[in-house]
């Protein structure tokens, strides 16, 4: 008897802790995972290292989880190559305008299975199933999972609108906050002799997106930028029209007018944000992150304020991000998926989101981080609450097309020929005729090499959609 | 009998294949590191090669090689190679000559003197350049304010947002880091001429400048030409202080063809491309180093 009750509870003992270490070293093998952050600052590091430690102290003593980064502006290139090195940390931040190519060289796995066994989706809010379903439809699985959710603004020095204007920033919302608004405040603010310019102009990388989103909202057409998708022979890019060249000539004369310093013209996003927190630039148009950049920065709060991205002619207001930032991927390379869906999914547990959300300025994904009462209505985030549910609030896919072509396009070659207009050694027309003819080709080009691709065009193309319906709203209590 | 006859067989051969052997983990790092890249490259300069789109990559015959020679940057970016190799080079060989001139002689506190004229080349090309990059930032940098306090502007120069400006910080930082590798080996080949040869021409009554030209020169021609040829090598091959510096901008107008390539294979991440630029490069750096060994006469200079 005395045997047989050893046997029962050795057994029961072995299970108990074979349960516990159901993922990773199973074997009682110790792991080290990588993960690669895309975005690193202090704060983002700090928070990585101290919820990987709990991870180990808590959840599996066997996998420890080291952090590594490369500088946003530098991140597409290091994580292309590393993948074709088949070098790929086991974890990595993956920005949505990159899933195309990923998923196209195998670099990232798919997640369906884990999302589905796991049960994840009942732990987030609504948002998320939104953002499944979309990937779904586009890519055919589910790829990334975002970090948090996120909408754009319009970020100004509420001291220079008071002493330049006389006014609370806030009360240009109630003068009727368009674009026109919007570049007639840069060129209000500018003043160089006191060392004063209008905007953090976007010059470099990522330039292309900012022209293309200004045009899309103020084009007497707002947002639809592809005209004949049901036959690929016709199938037209519609930004290179008279409209659009007398568009792209306001926005530029922020440049040329002088509203943003010469050197702005290689700016791209540290330029942009570090010229405003040191105070020379009067706005920026950006992402939520920016907030966690300013508060470290040594502008007070009285000096700085948030606006709204400026709505279009008709009233809408079209965001041309995909509505979610440094999303979570799992690398196709690595040898430890489940330990890497383990880690991952630690990242949405207890109030891990929560915190996350709060360095960045995002909004949670977990159920349980909406708790939170600073994500709330009476919250420091509640302009970007009633921003991102607002029935005006539009989704625009910018510029990032269906072709990894697109992006290398609008990332590199198209920057380059943007900033000969800025410098006045091509004309705006050459300019829009060069990338018709490009993004047209590399198109066409990806709709030949994937005929599949076909049936669905008109969603590919069709993307124009209420953001928060699209979203099913930020279910922030 | 016979196993005599097999040994001193066996060991004939193993002499006569001894130094063969002896070479072969050369010859095996030497096909590694630089046959076999070389030959890769070759076929991918022929080849659709995108990082992005590994699993498309086909071979797409000369297209590389006529779509690099038709890009119409070339021109202007070949142009700017030739520029900053003759400006680079030149004022390096010019401040490294000098400063090897001056340390010649010995002087009280000569040896630190010479190890702070020697640190920048301690540096490295990345440090220099972020350097260099803030220094003529064109709101905040110390150059503007230098040259606004010294009244030779009255306002901020935007070096780096203007073409024709930009390359001018590379420049600078290029030949703050370079002109001491000039130095050091100038000055270990004047250092080698017999102090007796001075002393003599001294009393022949020869003037600085005949000294210069009719012996320091001469004595040191090996020397001279062979760190000509390699640093004009080595600068035009360089592309990380354009790249920490400029990014090759303002509309690639500080591009070179080293840089220009490491952006097409590193930022558009066309390797094919890349690869069909370089192999071409190396062909026209091998012409250039050609005739110059020609013209100067490289074989008859001398041992270095």
């Amino acid at each position: 008897m005395k045997k047989l009750v050893s046997l029962v509870l050795a057994v029961a003992l072995i299970m108990t802790a074979m349960a516990m270490v159901s993922v990773a070293g199973a074997s009682g093998e110790k792991i080290t995972l990588t993960f690669l952050d895309i975005s690193p600052r202090e704060a983002r590091a700090t928070y990585y290292n101290d919820v990987f430690a709990r991870y180990t102290a808590e959840k599996n003593p066997n996998v420890t989880i080291e952090y590594e980064e490369v500088p946003w502006d530098d991140a597409h290139t290091k994580v292309v190559t590393m993948a074709a090195t088949n070098d790929l940390p086991d974890l990595l931040n993956c920005s949505p305008g990159w899933i195309t190519e990923f998923k196209d060289s195998d670099w990232i796995a798919s997640l369906d299975d884990y999302v589905a066994d796991s049960g994840i989706t009942d732990t987030f809010v609504g948002s998320m199933k939104t953002i499944f379903d979309k990937q779904v439809e586009d890519y055919g699985h589910i790829y990334i999972i975002p970090d948090g959710l996120t909408t754009s603004c319009i970020y100004v020095r509420a001291d220079w609108i008071k002493e330049t204007l006389g006014i609370e920033y806030t009360e240009l919302i109630d003068e009727g906050w368009t674009w026109e608004r919007y570049l007639q405040l840069c060129h209000e603010l500018t003043d160089p002799e006191k060392g004063r310019y209008g905007i953090s102009f976007r010059g470099g990388m990522g330039s292309v997106d900012r022209i293309t989103e200004y045009m899309m909202a103020m084009r007497s057409e707002p947002g639809v930028m592809w005209a004949n998708t049901d036959n690929m022979d016709e199938l037209d890019y519609l930004y290179n029209t008279e409209e659009d060249v007398t568009l792209l000539n306001e926005y530029l004369s922020l440049y040329w007018d002088g509203c943003a310093p010469t050197d702005a013209v290689n700016w791209a996003f540290v330029e942009m944000v570090d010229n405003f927190c040191g105070g020379l630039t009067g706005t920026l148009f950006n992402d939520m992150e920016v907030v966690a950049s300013i508060l470290a920065s040594d502008l007070t709060e009285d000096q700085w304020g948030v606006l709204p991205v400026p709505s279009a002619m008709d009233g809408r207001i079209f965001m041309g991000v995909n509505g979610n930032t440094y999303s979570y991927a799992i690398s196709n390379q690595t040898e430890y998926k489940d330990e890497a869906w383990d880690v991952l999914s630690y990242l949405y547990e207890g109030t891990n989101n929560a915190d996350y959300c709060k360095i960045m300025t995002l909004f949670p994904l977990s159920l349980s981080a909406t708790e939170d009462p600073f994500f709330g209505e009476d919250g420091p985030m509640a302009g970007f609450l009633y921003e991102i549910n607002s029935p005006d609030l539009w989704k625009a896919e910018s510029t990032y097309g269906p072709s990894p072509e697109v992006t290398q396009i609008d990332l590199y070659d198209g920057t380059a020929e943007l900033q000969k207009v800025l410098l006045k050694q091509e004309s705006v027309e050459d300019f829009l005729a060069w990338y018709d003819d490009h993004i047209t080709e590399a198109t066409k080009t990806y709709f030949e090499e994937n005929p599949e691709q076909l049936e669905r065009v008109d969603q590919i193309f069709g993307k124009v959609e209420p953001y928060a319906t699209s979203r099913d709203a930020v279910s922030i209590k | 009998m016979n196993s005599t006859i097999k040994l001193r067989r066996r060991r004939k051969i193993l002499k006569a294949i001894e130094p063969y052997l002896f070479c072969l983990p050369l010859i095996f790092c030497l096909f590694g590191l630089f046959a076999y890249p070389m030959i890769r490259a070759v076929i991918i300069s022929f080849q659709r090669y995108k990082l992005t789109e590994l699993k498309k990559v086909r071979f797409i015959g000369f297209d590389n090689y006529i779509n690099s020679l038709r890009d119409k940057n070339l021109g202007m970016i070949t142009w700017n190679s030739i520029k900053y190799v003759v400006i680079v080079v030149g004022l390096q060989f010019v401040l490294g000559f000098g400063l090897a001139l001056a340390l010649r002689r010995p002087f009280r506190f000569r040896n630190v003197y010479q190890a702070v004229a020697f640190i920048p080349y301690a540096l490295s090309g990345f440090v220099c350049g972020l350097m260099f990059r803030w220094s003529f930032n064109g709101e905040y940098g110390v150059v503007n304010d230098l040259l606004m306090k010294l009244h030779i502007t009255s306002s901020k120069i935007a070096f780096l947002g203007t073409p024709g400006l930009s390359i001018i910080p590379v420049y600078v930082a290029a030949i703050w880091l370079g002109y001491q590798f000039f130095a050091i080996m100038l000055l270990a080949a004047l250092q080698s001429i017999p102090q007796e040869v001075y002393e003599s021409a001294e009393l022949d009554g020869c003037g600085w400048w005949r000294r210069l030209f009719s012996i320091i020169i001469p004595y040191i021609r090996p020397t001279l030409l062979t760190i000509l040829m390699l640093r004009v090598v080595w600068t035009f091959n360089s592309y990380e202080l354009i790249y920490v510096i400029t990014e090759g901008g303002p509309a690639s107008s500080s591009e070179t063809l080293t840089s220009y390539l490491f952006t097409r294979a590193y930022s558009n991440l066309d390797f094919g491309a890349a690869s069909a630029l370089g192999l071409m490069f190396a062909v026209v750096l091998l012409i250039c180093a050609g005739i110059y060994m020609k013209l100067t006469k490289y074989n008859q200079a001398g041992d270095f």
